[in-house]
């Protein structure tokens, strides 16, 4: 039987317990996946290159401290994996006017920080919460950035998502959101998406399986001049979603890019988009990416 | 007697613990300072990538511990390799390809780190597949064997373990369609009708096709196996590695004009008005490639 003494004791407990649960646990910290290592050979921690995106990004000691904020060499921990992904869009992409869907000028305003057509100035932080691959939280004061969060999935070496094209790719989708939240579209109550399918044994939305749904507003590589993949007509003519801009994004990584990315990077790009394209779109499938030639 | 002030410090700690709880997870206040690194500063990316283009690729054979420990380093090479450098990978692959038990290492590789590095697994199965060797035939169907976890970790409605398995295993289907043995057409033809997960069924309907020229006799063939409500996968635009505009654009628009039931509603706004100006400070370019 607990006394009163002991229930006491109990509270106080707890209750420091709790105050202590700002020391939250971070990601698979063990290891990095096979392309996050042969992209980071392609550099070998350029300092100059983290030196300017953390401001690129604008990311802060107080949410990286235990993620690689002062081990910035250390490819297994989170912020070292996040330049990683940030040197592959600054860096990795060919632009070609005959056939990318779009450039290293829209997907760079799309990720990074500062406020644009894009969307309003925001700051990437990390999140354990294993709910998404990533978050886009609008911000609360009018003093503050919108936050986009990248969470562990896309970290830790395990996951099929944890390569620079996937968190790149997410850089781009949270962008997204961040693009519909500055001019005010609804893409749906699911997390920012249409709701599909919300547990096992629920038909699919359209062709969507996956529980958050979006449509694929097609359109051919040249519609949309390098810069201007913000504008929209306000019609379904002219106009993305997020896991479409997504698409493209990791198209443009395995069909375009520089020639020195690794071949380890674009394949796990393609693996990503035509997943991604086969499971999210209600109106049919999105473009197919790539030869299916196996090398 | 300390009753009362025990009481009163279990109240307090209990109040500030729920005012802890209540704050994000992330702190508000942030710090000024540069990221750091105790590691020396290295060469540019530009130098580092003129030494990778001297960088010869390891040998492709051997036997029993030699073979692993070969195709251990190639996957290596293979993993850090160029767009330059692709032929020279095939032209390997297809030098080994009657050297079995390099593939069944490939297999090896791609079955054991399946678990452990996803993109690793993915380049050992992609390279399996460009040798076409018939060891890789019987891999293919191994792993395709696997049944999908319907446990693990939940992101988005998606099982991450299914998922990842099922991107290996589209791989593979890629690996036996390419391989083009009656067997291993009859194969993806049965798992365009019966594999469970959607990402394995559209790759197969699409390595068909490709392996197949595109032709119309193969999409004929495979309307007669696709699942219902997945008719227009064997429609689907690809863009092909290297393909120009116009081809990409006239193959989009006669998709658009058989499909018209695609084209999406139009956008719904829930806010009017111009954006809200919140723009931030300037940047200075990046650093100089």
């Amino acid at each position: 039987m607990i006394t009163k003494r002991r229930i006491v004791v109990l509270l106080v407990v707890l209750g420091l317990g709790a105050l202590a649960g700002g020391a939250y646990a971070v990601c698979n910290q063990t290891s990095a996946s096979t392309a996050d290592v042969a992209l980071w050979n392609t550099h070998g921690c350029w300092q100059a290159f983290f030196l300017w995106s953390y401001q690129a990004y604008n990311q802060h000691q107080s949410d990286w401290n235990n993620r690689g904020w002062n081990d910035a060499c250390n490819d297994n921990l989170e912020f070292p994996k996040h330049w990683n992904a940030a040197y592959l869009v600054t860096y990795g992409l060919a632009d070609l006017n005959c056939c990318s869907f779009h450039g290293t000028i829209d997907y760079r305003k799309l990720g990074e920080a500062p406020g644009s057509e894009f969307h309003n100035a925001l700051h990437h932080t990390c999140s354990d919460d294993n709910c998404c691959f990533g978050s886009f939280t609008p911000a609360f004061w009018p003093w503050d950035t919108d936050d986009l969060a990248t969470h562990c999935p896309l970290y830790n070496a395990t996951s099929a998502n944890a390569n620079p094209g996937s968190r790149a790719g997410d850089f781009q989708h949270e962008g997204w959101h961040g693009w519909l939240n500055k001019y005010g579209w609804n893409n749906g109550s699911c997390g920012g998406h249409r709701c599909g399918p919300q547990k096992p044994g629920d038909p699919p939305l359209g062709n969507c399986t996956a529980s958050g749904c979006d449509y694929f507003y097609f359109h051919g590589v040249g519609a949309y001049a390098f810069g201007a993949l913000y504008q929209t007509d306000g019609t379904a003519n002219r106009f993305h979603s997020p896991n479409q801009v997504q698409v493209e994004f990791l198209c443009d990584v395995n069909d375009y890019p520089k020639w020195w990315v690794p071949s380890s990077v674009r394949q796990a790009a393609r693996a990503d988009a035509n997943a991604r394209a086969a499971q999210r779109f209600i109106n049919g499938s999105g473009y197919s990416c790539g030869n299916p030639r196996p090398w | 007697m300390w009753r009362l002030p025990l009481t009163l410090l279990a109240v307090v700690v209990a109040v500030l613990a729920g005012w802890r709880a209540s704050l994000p997870l992330t702190p508000v206040e942030r710090k000024a300072s540069e990221p750091s690194t105790k590691s020396p500063a290295g060469p540019s990316p530009s130098l580092l990538l003129e030494r990778r283009s001297q960088l010869k690729p390891p040998p492709l054979t051997g036997t029993g511990e030699a073979a692993q420990q070969s195709v251990a380093s190639f996957i290596d090479w293979a993993a850090g390799s160029t767009e330059r450098e692709a032929d020279t990978a095939r032209r390997l692959l297809a030098a080994a390809r009657e050297e079995g038990q390099v593939a069944q290492a490939f297999c090896d590789q791609a079955l054991r780190e399946r678990e452990a590095d996803h993109s690793r697994a993915l380049i050992a199965l992609a390279l399996l597949g460009e040798m076409k060797s018939p060891a890789g035939e019987k891999c293919f169907m191994q792993l395709l064997a696997l049944p999908l976890p319907t446990l693990g970790t939940v992101v988005e409605g998606e099982i991450l373990e299914q998922t990842a398995l099922a991107t290996l295993q589209a791989k593979a289907v890629d690996g036996l369609a390419y391989l083009g043995t009656p067997s291993a057409q009859e194969e993806v033809l049965r798992l365009v009708r019966a594999h469970p997960s959607r990402i394995v069924r559209a790759e197969a309907i699409d390595a068909y096709l490709w392996n197949h020229a595109d032709s119309a006799e193969a999409k004929a063939t495979l309307r007669k196996y696709v699942q219902k409500g997945e008719e227009i996968f064997v429609d689907r635009v690809r863009r092909n590695t290297g393909e120009k505009a116009e081809s990409f654009n006239a193959k989009l628009a006669a998709f658009l004009k058989a499909h018209p039931e695609v084209r999406a509603p139009a956008p719904e706004k829930v806010k009017e008005g111009g954006p809200a100006e919140r723009a931030g400070r300037k940047l200075p370019p990046p650093p100089k490639f």
